[in-house]
């Protein structure tokens, strides 16, 4: 009994000290990314009106030029989310895309970037891209690749869209973007 | 060895034993539960922290985000007990960790399967994570060790409790049952050994124990009781042997005597203390006697009994009955007959403990016997036949031999429901119902009747009933004799009666007819006499008249003599006649006046000696019925005689009365005359008896004879007094008609 107390006090003085000093192994930051859009299906929820009917499939579309290679391809592969099997579309042109939910924008120049966010404002397909700015060029969630992949979210766009970001996607997040004020988390 | 513990030792041993049993047993059981359950209660231990960082890390491991995961792992910190935590990504990079015992990287479980691995003191869990991944999670043991440790320190101090219990109700046994059970042994320990069962045990508050106070003291009552009752029932005993008329002598089963009551005493003489101790059958028993009872039960039963105590045991020994008549020797030697019969005492299991014998004095009974026999023999001897019956009941109860030979029923027949009617034809229930009351009342009654016997002949019966009580009921004792021969001899003397009445009929006729040829005869006779007579005298007196001259006076006074002769035979001969006559005459009855008659007469028969001086002194006289001529000729011979007699008298008194005295008169005529000697009375009637001289007094010696005949046929009598000198009174009685005449001056 004793002992077990004075273990119990050991324990209590020690343990603060022992700090995790572990770190991730690094991994393809693009692999990583094909795994966040196919996450954002899950942690998403978009309205009923933007599927065609209750049986299609996701469609991920990417705009401009692909930074993913096969790894996209080989992430969706034989993947359901929500009971829907994904379809992904690459186009250089929004009006050739079919109407997607998800849409990556890899252009480079700004003003592209900004054409096809305002050409999809109030529409519910959720946005992401990588740019530096791609949250005030009107994009909803921007993917960054530092020691690891992080993203910012920007939740009033979202709401306009009438896309709902769960709390727990937000708690994963660096910054968020709500009510026109920029939070960073960490 | 445990029986001989005294109930304070055993309830401690059972109270302390128990403990020491529960306390083992639930020790093992909890040391076995929590060795056995230490896997589940592990998995139970680390299961919400496994969920609460599946959940929390969800979003963390779905976008690789260790930070994240960090967060949610540190969160495990503040337990001590968790050794190490992890997650890792499906493809084996560790997203975050941390481990609380070394710097070093996180020891991964071997496993990778889910689940839960005890070794070392602690418990490594991997679970798989809803978004890929999979947790590793590593739990000291020593949480869950001392848990169970305070569970045994609670248990002991649980235990410290129950022995304190244990104690407790220990005190509360030793207060509420040890102590009164002991005060109830030494109690009854006591009435055990003073065999006072007037003890009574201290009465104990409620409960079993208390109960059983009150049990006890209420067996100790009944005891108390039972043994009063034994010792009122040995006093009745005692009592009963002492006072019995009988002879009451017990003994062992090898027939040594116990006792000797004072009947025994009295009746064979010796003394109880000389008696008892000794063996019979030796002292009052007749050896021959006992011999001759051996042989007959040795037939009887088929084994050989020898003489001696077997005698009278072989039969209740095998429960049959033992009675019998034997001689019993007095110490004086005399002998007595006796009556005994011989009982087996048993125990309640039936072992046989002694035998009873009861005896009595069988003299008197013998002697009552001998005089039953005797009256019922006697009885027998008797020829009527005698019925005994019960209380209003026609059936016979008893009847005599005499009765079973006349009837010709056996007397089983006749005592066997057989009664009155069945003997008697003329008998039915009605006429019992209407004879038992008259019986009971009168006592005796006697009557003819019939009784048929079994042939069917009848035969007349005088029977005498006598109804008597004994024994408060009423019996009818019926003695019936055969009358036939009376009633032949009846017949025959009625035969005879009527016999002699048609002789005496016949005789009578016959003396009649005699009388009437006799008189008939006197008569003619007479007549005929009065022939010759008057020629005597005629021829007399005309020789007196043609030849007075011729004869002398001497031949005159000799024809004097004849005529005078002659003339008194004529009279005789008239006199004869009369009464004669008066016998054969039919009477014509008529009423009679008497006075007018007698006064009528006596003129007449004064006028015969018209120069006396006769008064007459005639009363009243009552009628009469009868003959007035007949009659009126009593008056004549009666008031002649009075004038006759009554001669010498210078003034003759006659009286004439009369009385009527019932349905007859009596007249009575009295002279002063010169009367008879009373002792000559019996002649006076009858026919020529003459109390005077001829030559005294006239007459013929007929007169009262005609008197008699007249009165007699009549219906009257005639009777005389008179006193010699004095004077005559003739009483006669004739028939009144009720009716009184005056006379007549």
């Amino acid at each position: 009994m004793r002992l077990a107390k004075l273990l119990i006090v050991l324990y209590g003085l020690v343990l603060p000290c022992l700090a995790a000093g572990e770190e991730m192994i690094a991994a393809n930051p693009d692999r990583i990314k094909a795994a966040f859009l196919r996450n954002f299906a899950r942690y998403v929820v978009w309205p009923e009106a933007a599927f065609p009917d209750a049986g299609s499939s996701w469609h991920i579309c990417i705009l401009g030029p692909d930074p993913f290679g096969n790894l996209l391809d080989e992430t969706l592969e034989g993947r359901i989310e929500q009971g829907r099997p994904f379809e992904i579309f690459r186009n250089t042109r929004l009006d050739a895309s079919p109407s997607c939910q998800i849409l990556y924008v890899a252009f480079d120049q700004p003003a592209q970037r900004r054409a096809v966010l305002a050409a999809l404002q109030h529409r519910p397909v959720l946005t992401v891209g990588d740019a530096d700015d791609f949250l005030l060029e009107g994009g909803m969630i921007r993917l960054q690749v530092g020691e690891r992949v992080e993203m910012s979210i920007n939740l009033d766009q979202a709401k306009a869209a009438s896309l709902r970001i769960q709390t727990k996607m937000l708690e994963v997040s660096r910054q968020v973007l709500e009510n026109g004020i920029l939070r960073t988390r960490r | 060895m445990l029986s001989r513990l005294s109930l304070r030792d055993k309830l401690a041993l059972v109270l302390w034993g128990s403990a020491l049993l529960a306390f083992m047993v639930a020790g093992a059981g909890l040391l076995i539960y929590q060795n056995l359950t230490l896997e589940a209660r592990a998995q139970q231990f680390m299961d919400p922290y496994a969920q609460l960082i599946a959940l929390g890390t969800e979003s963390a491991v779905a976008f690789e985000d260790p930070v994240r995961a960090r967060e949610i792992l540190d969160g495990l910190r503040a337990n001590p007990y968790i050794l190490r935590a992890a997650i890792v990504l499906d493809d084996g990079r560790v997203l975050a960790s941390f481990d609380g015992l070394s710097q070093g990287p996180p020891r991964l479980a071997p496993a990778l399967q889910a689940g839960i691995t005890l070794a070392d003191g602690q418990a490594d869990l991997v679970q798989a994570l809803p978004g890929g991944g999979r947790l590793f999670l590593s739990l000291n043991l020593g949480q869950l060790r001392e848990q169970s440790q305070r569970m045994l320190w609670i248990f002991a101090a649980g235990m410290l409790v129950f022995v304190a219990a244990t104690f407790g109700q220990l005190r509360i046994l030793r207060r509420t049952i040890s102590r009164p059970v002991a005060v109830l042994v030494e109690a009854a320990e006591q009435v055990r050994t003073g065999a006072d069962y007037r003890l009574r045990v201290p009465a104990a508050a409620g409960g079993e124990i208390g109960r059983l106070g009150e049990g006890i003291n209420a067996m100790l009552e009944a005891i108390e009781q039972r043994e009063g009752e034994l010792r009122r029932l040995a006093g009745l005993q005692r009592t009963i042997l002492d006072n019995a008329a009988h002879v009451i002598i017990s003994a062992t089963p090898d027939g040594i005597v116990t006792s000797f009551n004072p009947a025994a005493e009295r009746l064979l003489g010796y003394q109880a203390a000389e008696i008892i101790g000794r063996q019979t059958p030796e002292c009052w028993h007749d050896g021959a006697e006992v011999a001759r009872h051996a042989e007959r039960l040795s037939q009887e039963m088929g084994v050989v009994i020898a003489p001696g105590f077997e005698v009278f045991v072989a039969r209740p020994r095998l429960n049959l009955p033992e009675q019998g008549e034997w001689t019993f020797i007095r110490k004086d030697g005399t002998r007595v007959p006796v009556f005994l019969s011989v009982t087996a005492l048993r125990d309640e299991n039936g072992r046989i403990t002694g035998y009873v014998g009861l005896a009595y004095d069988l003299t008197e009974r013998r002697n009552a016997q001998h005089q039953l026999q005797l009256l019922s023999f006697a009885l027998d001897q008797v020829g009527e036949t005698i019925l005994l019956m019960g209380e209003n009941a026609p059936h016979f109860r008893y009847v005599n031999q005499s009765t079973a030979r006349t009837l010709g029923y056996s007397r089983e027949e006749l005592t066997g429901g057989m009664a009155v009617y069945d003997i008697d034809p003329g008998w039915s229930q009605e006429r019992w119902k209407k004879f038992w009351p008259e019986l009971v009342a009168r006592r005796r009654v006697q009557f003819e009747s019939v009784h048929r016997s079994r042939d069917g002949r009848t035969f007349p019966v005088e029977v005498t009933g006598n109804s008597f009580e004994f024994d408060g009921k009423i019996y009818n004792l019926a003695i019936c004799r055969d009358i036939s021969e009376r009633k032949q001899a009846e017949e025959q003397i009625r035969k005879l009666n009527r016999d002699l009445e048609q002789r005496v009929v016949e005789r009578t006729a016959e003396l009649e007819s005699a009388n009437r040829e006799l008189e008939s005869f006197s008569y003619s006779v007479s007549h005929d006499l009065r022939a010759p007579l008057r020629a005597i005298d005629g021829f007399s007196g005309l020789l007196e008249r043609k030849y007075a001259e011729a004869l002398d006076s001497e031949a005159r006074r000799l024809l004097g003599v004849i005529r005078a002769n002659s003339i008194r035979m004529a009279q005789l001969i008239d006199d004869l006649l009369q009464f004669s006559r008066t016998s054969r005459r039919e009477l014509s009855r008529v009423s009679v006046d008497m006075g007018p008659l007698a006064r009528e007469v006596f003129e007449e028969v004064r006028g015969s000696a018209p120069d006396r001086n006769i008064a007459l002194r005639l009363e009243e006289l009552p009628a009469a019925l009868g003959d007035r001529a007949m009659i009126r000729q009593v008056l004549v011979n009666l008031l002649a005689n009075a004038v006759k007699f009554s001669a010498p008298r210078g003034e003759a008194v006659i009286e004439i009365e009369g009385v009527a005295d019932g349905p007859q008169n009596v007249y009575r005529v009295t002279d002063n005359g010169v009367g008879f000697d009373m002792q000559y009375a019996g002649k006076l009637f009858g026919v020529f008896q003459r109390l005077h001289g001829a030559d005294e007094f006239e007459g013929t010696g007929i007169g009262l004879a005609i008197v008699k005949r007249i009165v007699d046929r009549h219906g009257g009598r005639v009777w005389a007094e008179s006193r010699l000198g004095e004077g005559t009174s003739m009483y006669f009685t004739l028939p009144g008609c009720g009716t009184k005449t005056q006379p007549k001056s």
